[in-house]
């Protein structure tokens, strides 16, 4: 090999070493948008504690240390209901568990999407919730949703959906981490790999937080073949041998 | 073939480690990790419910050496399914074998990690508690 063949691998490697892998270019729906299409489930118990490394990495992205920037008389009252929490905990109770803990409790869900039309739905098996992420359009005024309103827009190929007009009842994680009826969320959904959708969302609260969070998933599309959304209708026991479920939870809010 | 094999068997290795676990509830917040408890005895009958599914069932409490009832969480029906369980895998009677984890509030009730049947088979529970390799379990808020 001489000097110059040396040089010209040597600046193809720095090349290949410094190249990023091609950007995945999703499949389409007729309209051109990308399809979403599919049952997709988070991998890991996410939802457990939002603040606990899954997979080696820190679902919460920013702040740097991974943790929810709560103020701190909103710390001493998340930290008051995670010690209520195996009573408190409103996914126990079969409530609706709020966005963005919809889209990473340990249940698959269905995205159901056509081309051209105004709703992107959710199909969720936990406790058969439906979100409808309204196309466009402004934010629904002076009510309080357990899932907020959603907007969606496109930015390129990523799926914006603005997030607004919540109730203060759901948890963002099983750590009663809580939240006020100001709660704000702008998330992101891209498709980076045939099997993966990118999930990211910014939560703004000005009563509880100190500064906005975010959080950075990976949802996974089910492969296997039969995948399907089941039923999930959601009660506390009332009879036991030993003892009555609905006493030791919640018993006016089975349903 | 014995390669093919031990490929496949290293991708359904990683597959289950990849595989969501259900736990969406405070497994830490009712159960004692370090209270493991095996117990035999007889099957009563099955809750097949969300948000969780119940085995109920008397066994000899290995702390009193008495026969009690005890109840038994489980994930939910779905996740059980998927686990290849049918709702008439264990019958009125039989016997059964669970493994599982302890409550701390010092009643007869368990977080069944597998239950063994009468014929040899283990089903999976879909646990609560922390058993994904790559997962930490939850660090308590002091």
């Amino acid at each position: 090999m001489n000097i110059r063949s040396a040089l010209i691998v040597a600046a193809l490697s720095v090349c290949a070493f410094g190249q990023q892998k091609p950007k995945y270019t999703p499949p389409r729906l007729d309209d051109g948008k990308p399809d979403f299409n599919g049952i997709w489930e988070v991998r890991g118990k996410v939802d457990e504690n939002l603040e606990t490394k899954v997979n080696g990495k820190n679902p919460i992205v920013d702040p740097a240390d991974g943790k929810i920037p709560y103020k701190p008389e909103a710390l001493a009252k998340k930290k008051e209901m995670s010690a209520k929490r195996a009573t408190e905990d409103t996914t126990n109770k079969c409530w609706m568990p709020g966005v963005p803990r919809l889209m990473y409790i340990p249940h698959p869900f269905r995205i159901a999407q056509a081309a051209n039309q105004p709703v992107i739905a959710v199909l969720s098996e936990y406790a058969h919730v439906v979100r409808n992420i309204t196309m466009g359009g402004e934010h629904l005024d002076g009510l309080d949703l357990w899932l907020g309103d959603s907007r969606g827009h496109w930015d390129g190929d990523t799926l914006v959906v603005d997030v607004a007009d919540f109730n203060d009842m759901t948890w963002f994680d099983g750590m009663g981490s809580l939240h006020s009826d100001k709660l704000h969320v702008v998330e992101r959904y891209t498709r980076t790999d045939p099997e993966t959708i990118t999930y990211e969302a910014t939560i703004e609260d000005p009563v509880m937080l100190a500064k906005p969070f975010k959080i950075s998933l990976p949802l996974k599309l089910h492969t296997e073949k039969n995948a399907q959304i089941m039923e999930f209708e959601c009660y506390a026991v009332k009879e036991g041998p030993t003892f009555t479920v609905g006493d030791k939870k919640d018993p006016e809010h089975g349903r | 073939m014995k390669i093919r094999t031990v490929v496949l068997a290293a991708a359904g290795a990683l597959f289950a480690i990849t595989l969501p676990l259900f736990a969406h509830h405070s497994f830490a917040a009712e159960f004692d990790a370090t209270k493991p408890i095996t117990l035999t005895g007889k099957f009563t009958k099955m809750d097949w419910v969300n948000p969780h599914s119940w085995i109920h069932m008397e066994a000899t409490n290995p702390a009193t050496g008495k026969v009690e009832k005890w109840d038994i969480e489980t994930g939910p029906p779905n996740t059980l399914y998927r686990n290849g369980w049918r709702k008439d895998a264990i019958k009125e009677g039989q016997e059964i074998v669970v493994n599982g984890t302890l409550a701390k509030n010092g009643t007869n009730t368990v977080n069944a990690r597998n239950v063994r049947t009468p014929d040899g088979k283990t089903l999976l529970a879909g646990s609560s508690e922390g058993n994904t390799p790559t997962t930490p379990p939850p660090t308590e808020s002091k």
